[in-house]
């Protein structure tokens, strides 16, 4: 037995271990996307938030200055 | 599209099997051409090659899991083409790789003259080997040595350090080993 023959009988594995495997590959591309979907939601979140308390800030200096 | 529906339409013969195919599973098998010839061109011919071969044998055949399937056809007519490729000039690749770390798995034990075994006796005692192990041992010696990744590429997708992958893969080969010689399948 030869280390090639060995190479082709893994070719004929289970359908179901294949699939497993495709799995994982589909679920990391899936969790990638949904980082990225979430990150840049955060993203903007936070920049909404700072702009936010900025302008409350700058509303309330001008208050107090009146 | 579900694959019984396009199973379906290569029974009927409508070329637009062909096409569902290549948009359902076109990606997966460029990538497991491309992990054995490192060419986009030979990868993109051999996928092309894979349709018209599953257009030949669809029907009779009529697989449940059509992407392992395609997988399948894939991976033999990459090794092919690989071969042919070697025969012509002397070449590495992650494909040597993946030959010499098997070699680890063929018994030396027995000294008995060399015994070719049946391929379907050896792959049913690889499926049963691959299922007593655990998932993510099986599913790094499946990325490894069916799709033919590379180990860094396995490493991300578990997100652990190559080192790990290495001794996982190096485990389960000597597991296998041993499982081969438990089944009476030596040199």
């Amino acid at each position: 037995m030869t280390a090639k023959f060995l190479l082709d009988c893994i070719g004929d594995i289970h359908d179901d271990f294949l699939e497993e495997a495709e799995w994982i590959n589909v679920a990391i591309q899936n969790t990638r996307k949904r980082a990225i979907k979430y990150g840049a939601l955060a993203t903007v979140a936070s920049v909404g938030i700072a702009v936010t308390m900025l302008w409350i800030r700058s509303k309330r200096s001008g208050m107090k200055a009146a | 599209m579900e694959d019984f529906l396009i199973v379906e339409m290569f029974f009927e013969r409508k070329e637009a099997a062909i096409d569902e195919a290549r948009q359902k599973y076109g990606k997966r098998m460029f990538r497991i051409s491309h992990n054995i010839l490192h060419s986009n061109e030979d990868a993109e011919e051999c996928v092309s090659d894979t349709l018209l071969k599953a257009w030949g044998v669809i029907p009779p055949n009529r697989p449940t899991m059509l992407g392992a399937f395609l997988a399948k056809i894939t991976r033999n007519l990459s090794i092919n083409r690989w071969e042919a490729g070697r025969a012509a000039k002397r070449g590495g690749g992650e494909t040597n790789l993946l030959l010499d770390e098997l070699g680890d798995c063929i018994p030396s034990k027995g000294g008995r003259p060399e015994v070719e075994y049946e391929a379907s006796l050896v792959s049913a005692a690889i499926n049963d080997f691959l299922q007593s192990i655990d998932q993510q041992a099986r599913m790094a010696f499946v990325l490894r040595y069916f799709h033919g990744e590379s180990i860094r590429d396995i490493s991300e997708r578990f997100k652990v350090s190559e080192s790990k992958i290495k001794s996982i893969l190096f485990r389960t080969r000597k597991k296998l080993s041993a499982h081969l010689e438990k089944e009476g399948i030596l040199i």
